[in-house]
């Protein structure tokens, strides 16, 4: 009785016409996310079974025993470029974390200066920025390309310089974030003799860093998921996506797919616990960043 | 029980108090002795030194200021100035077969005397990222808008629904291609429904040229649907609730709440986002690296692009090279034109 109550709830104050309405999308809705979800359960369901008993039927649940022992098959087999699955995890974990981290700590501070201090260039440096986001022109694939190779920065660390390309949205949400942080803060540090680093380190950058985590999360996520840029950049330093990527090729001579899918899944797990941990704050960001947009 | 845990948490928060209040106080009287070294009687100073010790500050604070942007301004010089200024040559070089370089009209004469020719790959990806982009334009962005309208108007589970919609975004493309890659081929679960429900054996979606395209489109739509939703549901967060419910009171349903409120005041930012779609108009994609590598029909501009660049010679380079400065050419005077426009729209009040 208290179910039916409650299942009448959800029709409150709604005409005849909008619960129709409602009932066929939300009929729609779980359709669609039903489409969402059930890739990645088939691609779990078939990393426990055999390759026999994949090839068999494709469709079926997997037989138990499970075969866990694809996961451990995956982290010997699934290799790229000489690397081994785990050097693939480090790749990406430096690759993502480094241009989170460079990303942020380079945008936050960029932006802090851009708002706070007046000086010659202030407003030709944002507009540079706002013209970036608007206008998208810039070097073509191929001069990128050479570019980058010209300046021996592939295949190493230092692809992360290019990280520190502060001029996007998250410049402009800074920039709009400090517009509300009092300068108050400043003139007290001053006060106490911080000098400028002092005054952006110990007064202001601490009232960012919320900002800069859930920020720097969604970069991390971006560049976990990257292939395009390590692809080019990193041939020789294949990243966990670029590795499963590459391995996809092995995987359709030899039909270990059961394997390829427990490495694909594995490479989703960081990603899938790190939203859970911090769902509600990336998407109360994402919802910030689409009001600023 | 209470009284004796309010009493700890008292004598607790009283030692804390103490501790921080006897730091505080010994990290200003260090302070004081250390600043009251460098501390200068400001009103002994005349005109001429106070004004050269406001200049010195105010240099030393450009320096510093000047020491955070320096990096990220290099950062843009290399990769953005000397990056689109690169542009210019390679799209106009050209390898003779003694391999001398020479520079002239040769790529874009190539490009342009291929279009015309039956079974042109440059043709078929201009044609594909115009179709993607119309596609993702005329059927993704108006459905996307509707779901984010739905779930702002809390739909049954929209909580649930919210989440699963990111998840096209959270999972890396690689994953989300290659799991709809095998399944919807060879023996794939995609493929025996079909069998089963259009009795049609061994329809290969991604490897038949027939259904390719679509198959990719499908993808495209599949993915990127949810894209936006969550942008437009930011948007529509904005709209006041007394503005609603003062609209519902008048008896309007929820699609003249659509129509009347929602709509005209989240205008701005569609108009916004939508111009700003149109500079995409020859970025369109799809997933050919990682579904078909262009086969049976499916490349477009960035494929193309990618593959004159990375697997092709110089004189492939040159041709890409050409690619994107003829798509440069294109989109900047529309860009600007656009962005004409986004100033001209002028916010709802309410």
């Amino acid at each position: 009785m208290e179910k039916m109550k409650r299942g009448l709830r959800i029709f409150r104050g709604k005409t005849n016409l909008e619960k129709v309405l409602f009932s066929f999308l939300f009929l729609l809705f779980v359709i669609y996310s039903v489409m969402l979800i059930y890739p990645i359960l088939w691609g779990l369901m078939s990393s426990l079974k055999t390759t026999d008993a994949y090839f068999e039927n494709t469709f079926a649940f997997p037989e138990w025993p499970f075969q866990f022992s694809n996961y451990s098959d995956a982290l010997d087999e699934i290799t790229a470029g000489g690397m081994s699955f785990w050097g693939m995890v480090w790749n990406s974990t430096w690759f993502a974390g480094g241009s989170a981290l460079i990303t942020m700590e380079f945008t936050s501070i960029y932006a802090y200066v851009l708002n706070k201090y007046k000086f010659r260039g202030r407003n030709f440096l944002y507009g540079i920025c706002i013209f970036m986001m608007s206008v998208p022109i810039g070097a073509t694939f191929v001069s990128q390309y050479r570019l980058m190779y010209a300046l021996h920065i592939t295949n190493s660390y230092l692809i992360l310089i290019t990280a520190m390309n502060v001029y996007g949205m998250n410049l402009v949400l800074f920039h709009s974030f400090y517009s509300n942080v009092s300068w108050s803060y400043a003139e007290a540090a001053q006060m106490d003799g911080a000098n400028f680093y002092q005054i952006y380190f110990k007064a202001m950058r601490p009232q960012a860093v919320p900002m800069m985590f859930t920020l720097g999360l969604l970069v991390f996520i971006g560049k976990w998921n990257d292939y395009m840029a390590p692809l080019l950049y990193l041939p020789k330093m294949p990243t966990l996506a670029t590795g499963l990527f590459r391995y996809q090729t092995i995987v359709e001579r030899n039909g270990e797919y059961p394997i390829l899918f427990a490495g694909l899944i594995m490479c989703l797990i960081p990603i899938m616990v790190l939203f859970g941990l911090f769902s509600e704050k990336l998407m109360s960001n994402i919802s910030i960043g689409g009001l600023k947009g | 029980m209470k009284k004796k845990i309010e009493k700890d948490i008292n004598i607790f928060g009283k030692i804390k108090r103490g501790i921080s209040d006897f730091l505080y106080d010994a990290s200003v009287d260090l302070h004081e002795i250390t600043s009251s070294k460098k501390k200068v009687d400001v009103t002994a100073l005349s005109a001429v030194q106070l004004k050269k010790m406001k200049s010195t500050r105010k240099t030393k604070e450009l320096l510093c200021i000047w020491s955070v942007l320096i990096l990220p301004l290099i950062d843009l010089i290399i990769f953005w100035v000397i990056g689109t200024a690169l542009s210019f040559p390679i799209a106009f070089e050209h390898y003779t077969a003694d391999g001398l370089r020479q520079y002239g009209f040769y790529n874009f004469e190539y490009l342009f005397r291929t279009i015309t020719e039956p079974n042109s790959i440059f043709l078929e990806s201009l044609l594909n990222s115009i179709k993607y982009w119309a596609f993702g334009f005329f059927i993704c962005t108006p459905i996307s808008f509707f779901m984010g309208f739905f779930l702002y108007k809390r739909i049954w589970g929209f909580r649930i629904f919210r989440y699963i919609f990111f998840l096209p975004s959270l999972i890396s493309s690689v994953i989300v291609a290659a799991f709809f890659k095998y399944m919807v081929g060879p023996g794939g679960p995609v493929t025996q429904m079909i069998e089963v429900i259009f009795g049609q054996e061994g329809v290969l979606l991604l490897a038949d040229s027939r259904y390719a395209f679509g198959t990719m489109l499908f993808y495209n739509f599949y993915t990127g649907l949810t894209g936006n939703v969550l942008y437009w549901l930011a948007a529509f967060s904005r709209i006041p609730v007394d503005v609603t419910e003062a609209g519902r009171l008048d008896g309007l349903s929820i699609m003249g709440e659509f129509r009347h409120i929602t709509f005209p005041i989240t205008w701005p930012f569609l108009a916004t986002m939508l111009m700003l779609m149109f500079t995409g108009i020859l970025s369109g994609g799809g997933a050919a690296l990682l579904l078909t590598g262009g086969a049976y029909g499916t490349y477009d501009l960035g494929y193309y692009e990618y593959l004159l660049t990375v697997s092709g010679t110089k004189n492939d380079q040159g041709i890409a090279g050409a690619i994107g400065l003829l798509k440069g050419l294109i989109i900047l005077p529309l860009a600007l034109l656009i962005n004409h426009f986004i100033t001209k729209i002028e916010p709802v009040e309410f």
